[in-house]
């Protein structure tokens, strides 16, 4: 995805440095679209994840919150799949469907929430230590280097066991075992445009070096940032249904996934369908991002699919 | 060689330090009085002073974890609060479970992955490439602790073939092992079949057919010695992940290993037991990782050569 | 120069790919032979289909994309197009064998250079482990390694002794073929020299018939005795050293010639030829080299030139030395 950068024989204007930029952004963006489009499983993702997308934007218009997806209706417990409720009641009479509906909403709600602080505390880390460099960046670096010998389930696992399970300390949880991540990304980024030529010539035009490598980082690390977040989000849904599911994340009578699955467990026996279908939702979210970041990964690196 | 091992072995130690402390700072977080959960709510005022004393849990925070270290190094993890017993004889009853899973699951990942992925690569998109990759794509997005639920539907209750947890036989292992090395076989057989097919790109597959090497040993023999760096570094990364995953897993099995331990520790605020469970899965995975580094030095000479 | 069946016969090969892009026709119609300790220079510019040429005498087209559409490759006699699989690795590294481009990436990183030598010895000859293990070290030596230096591995070597090696694997078995494709493109000037030098003594020793695949002409006056000019996937003019050199035909090769910086007159301008090469996916009509031929007339737009003949071992495709074609090189078309 390395860009061919301007010679250094002579010295652009910033005026024309802009305009070039713009011009060879909007067409690369116009490629990659172009590229994506014509993968069938990332449109499969994007689609997917629109649905999920609109479910969760639309889930108070479906079902009322309080009265469909919280309060017990004893009248109506653990009913079979029907066409009344598709997927079935709860054993506190709950519509399943409703409350995965609703659930959609907790899960992008974590995904997008911790992805979002771990990228932009990793990504600062990782520019500033690049930057830098030096003392605070090997510094910095040991430190991140040691957040990654810590699996991350154990890690939120700490987290939430010390600050008491709720969906913020969840969120918390999972977007600093994701920190080192994109700290990585971001610091590598940011030496590989340090050393560049074309940073050095424009220097060498008087423009002021941090401005450039600020102005180079965030075009030149965006592909694999963005593939980085998706996979990201991704093991955060399944990460947050995890501690979920053994009581360490949100709690019910919320409708997320991970615990509509842990009281569903208790009736396995009979009632399977309440251990299935939590279960599809968080493969097919999961699924969606996976396949989004796949596609994203071949169109914004043409090289590595033949 | 053993410069090499023995160079990585001591920068070991500072991760393990720099571990400890992080979890250290995380569980100091936990609010609630120690004093207060093992003494009860009956005791008095200098009962509760008097425990605290005799804990040093009254000392700053580096004297605290200062301790703790060489208390580690002495092999003292502390006494649970619960029981009072010794930490580390709790967790050294339930870690040969635990690594019994862990061990048996990434052996059942890599046996079934690698095979797989080898074979999607030579046969780049026929059928088998597109079913085994996309069972792979699910693979990696079901949750383990659903799969566990669904396999214990299918084999346990439905088809009665196999316990649905518990401990002790074979059988008991089988339910298990999968679960946990499902999203970890999908991982590797993904990794394998990228980096082989882009093995069979290079210039020296091609040299080696043209001394008239057959297809079929070109990929064993030239190709394998060069797939195996990406396979380790997946399945040492993933090892973090297994890891992970048996806490949740055990729970879903009843396996009596060092995952449940730490789950029901956490519910009963068990500080110490929680701590001394994090660290002993972390170190875990330090050396699995060390590990790992040392199988590099000899599959690749290239990296061999760094530390000679 | 013959004597009874060549070592090596290509009739009318054609190569396509196929790609998303569409049809590459990479080689059309080529037909050449070598003899017995004779070396055949194959010259073009890249993208001419000089390599994928070589790959079809070993049988190696990757396929897909690659596809042998017709054609027939004769070694003594024996068309190799009716081998199996089986009976193909039979044949190379043993009868046929080929000396790739790059050096750098030509060999096994993880394997010692004395195993990858003497895997292809105990391949072919069925030696033990010990005798090829002699056999290999003998092989470095042969190619100016110490044999000790069987233990290391590619990268403990530098880009000159890779491809020394990567010679010592392809003559390991006594080839009665050698392609070697660019072996010397990728190495320093100076090591050019001597690897050229080794090839040509090696050449000598087994007489063995060789290809030598490159764009240096001042290779090809080095060791070749004959010269096959391609262009578009065609032979455009073949000849003897002497008939190329002295006596070229075809304006494509008047062109190379053209764009050689001759050291003797400085004070000439060096006359590149205009224009690119004919994107394989489209074809022009007619002659593929009319869009660059300063020569061009109506006829070379819409009709193929046919294989001339100017003497026993000399043709040329061009129009202008066609009978009843009514194109003559006499002077350069007006239009620019």
């Amino acid at each position: 995805m390395k860009q061919s950068k301007t010679s250094g024989l002579f010295s652009p204007t910033q005026a024309e440095l802009d305009i070039l930029a713009k011009y060879k952004k909007r067409s690369e963006l116009g490629e990659i679209w172009r590229r994506l489009r014509k993968n069938k499983a990332a449109v499969l993702g994007l689609v997917l994840l629109f649905i999920i997308f609109m479910s969760a934007l639309f889930a108070d218009v479906l079902y009322d919150y309080e009265t469909e997806v919280v309060l017990p209706n004893y009248s109506s417990t653990l009913i079979a799949p029907c066409l009344e409720h598709p997927l079935g009641t709860d054993e506190l009479g709950r519509d399943v469907l409703a409350r995965i509906v609703h659930g959609s909403r907790l899960s992008l709600e974590i995904a997008l929430l911790s992805t979002a602080i771990s990228l932009s505390v990793g990504g600062i880390i990782g520019a500033y230590a690049g930057y830098i460099g030096g003392r605070f960046d090997s510094v910095m670096m040991r430190i991140m280097d040691i957040f990654l010998a810590i699996p991350n389930m154990l890690l939120a696992l700490a987290i939430v066991a010390a600050l008491g399970p709720n969906l913020m300390n969840l969120i918390i949880a999972i977007a600093i075992s994701d920190i080192p991540r994109f700290a990585r990304i971001l610091r590598s980024t940011v030496l590989s445009i340090k050393d560049n030529d074309f940073v050095e010539a424009a220097r060498a035009a008087g423009a002021k070096r941090s401005t450039i490598v600020f102005r180079e980082v965030i075009p030149n690390c965006l592909a694999p940032l963005i593939v980085q977040a998706s996979i990201v989000m991704a093991a955060a849904i399944i990460l947050a249904a995890g501690l979920s599911f053994i009581g360490l994340g949100v709690q019910p009578p919320a409708p997320e996934w991970g615990a509509m699955l842990s009281s569903g467990r208790a009736y396995i026996r009979d009632y399977q369908y309440l251990v299935l279908f939590p279960g599809l939702a968080i493969v097919i979210t999961v699924l969606a991002f996976n396949l989004l970041g796949d596609g994203l990964r071949d169109a914004l690196d043409p090289r590595l699919k033949q | 060689m053993y410069k090499y091992i023995l160079k990585r072995l001591l920068t070991l130690i500072p991760v393990i330090l720099g571990v400890i402390l992080i979890i250290f700072l995380i569980m100091d977080l936990t609010p609630g009085d120690p004093a207060r959960l093992v003494l009860g709510n009956m005791a008095s005022e200098e009962a509760l002073e008097s425990f605290r004393q005799e804990q040093g849990l009254n000392d700053p925070l580096p004297i605290r974890y200062g301790r703790y270290v060489l208390n580690i190094c002495r092999g003292d993890l502390g006494a649970s609060y619960k029981t009072g017993r010794s930490v580390l004889t709790e967790l050294l009853d339930r870690f040969p479970a635990s690594m019994l899973l862990a061990a048996s699951s990434i052996m059942f990942a890599l046996v079934i992955s690698v095979p797989l992925g080898i074979v999607s690569a030579v046969k780049q998109n026929s059928i088998f490439d597109n079913v085994s990759m996309v069972v792979a794509l699910l693979g990696i997005a079901m949750p383990a602790f659903w799969l566990g639920l669904i396999v214990i539907i299918a084999f346990s209750l439905n088809l009665n073939w196999l316990p649905s947890g518990g401990y002790g036989t074979f059988k008991h292992l089988i339910l298990p092992t999968f679960t946990v090395g499902a999203s970890c076989a999908a991982n590797i057989a993904r990794i394998t079949r990228s980096s082989m097919l882009e093995i069979i790109r290079q210039d020296y597959m091609r040299t080696a057919r043209a001394k008239g090497v057959s297809k079929m040993t070109v990929i064993l023999h030239h190709g394998m010695r060069n797939c195996w760096i990406p396979i380790i570094t997946v399945a040492g990364l993933q090892f973090g992940t297994l890891l992970g995953g048996i806490v949740i897993i055990e729970n879903v099995f009843a396996w009596p290993g060092v995952g449940n331990f730490l789950l029901t520790s956490i519910t009963s605020k068990d500080t110490p037991c929680v701590l001394g469970a994090i660290v002993l899965f972390t170190v875990v995975f330090s050396v699995v990782n060390l590990v790992v580094d040392i199988i590099y030095a000899f599959v690749d000479p290239r990296i061999k050569a760094q530390y000679k | 120069m013959s004597n009874g069946i060549p070592e090596l016969k290509v009739e009318n090969l054609v190569v396509h790919y196929r790609t998303e892009d569409g049809l590459v026709r990479a080689v059309n119609d080529v037909s050449f032979e070598v003899q017995r300790g004779a070396t055949m220079g194959l010259v073009g510019e890249t993208g001419a289909g000089k390599t994928t040429t070589a790959l079809a005498m070993m049988r190696l087209i990757p396929s897909p994309p690659g596809e042998m559409v017709s054609g027939r490759i004769l070694f003594a006699g024996k068309d190799i197009m009716e081998y199996s699989e089986k009976e193909m690795d039979k044949v190379r590294g043993d009868t046929v064998s080929m000396v790739f481009q790059d050096p750098m990436t030509s060999l096994n990183p993880v394997l010692t250079v004395g195993e990858q030598i003497a895997e292809v010895i105990m391949l072919h000859q069925h030696l033990s482990r010990e005798e090829a293990r002699r056999k290999t070290c003998e092989m470095l030596e042969l190619v100016g390694i110490p044999g000790a230096r069987a233990e290391e591995y590619p990268h403990q070597f530098s880009g000159g002794m890779k491809q020394r090696v990567v010679i010592a694997i392809a003559l390991a078995c006594n080839p009665q073929i050698l392609i070697a494709d660019e072996p010397t493109t990728a190495l320093d000037v100076t090591i050019q020299a001597q690897v050229l030098e080794m090839m040509r003594g090696l050449k000598k020793q087994f007489s063995t018939a060789m290809i030598l695949i490159t764009h240096d002409l001042g290779v090809v006056a080095d060791i070749c005795d004959m010269v096959a000019i391609m262009y578009a996937g065609r032979i455009i003019e073949y000849g003897t050293l002497a008939d190329i050199f002295d006596d070229f035909k075809h304006p494509y090769t008047e062109g190379l010639f053209g764009s050689l910086p001759n050291l003797q007159k400085r004070h000439e301008k060096l006359k590149p030829i205009k224009g690119l090469m004919p994107d394989p996916c489209s074809l022009p009509e007619g002659c593929y080299f009319h869009p660059r031929c300063k020569y061009a007339t109506d006829a070379c737009r819409k009709i193929r030139p046919e294989r001339t003949y100017l003497s026993e071992n000399h043709y040329v495709e061009c129009l202008a030395y066609q009978e009843g074609s009514g194109v003559t090189l006499g002077e350069e078309a007006s239009h620019e």
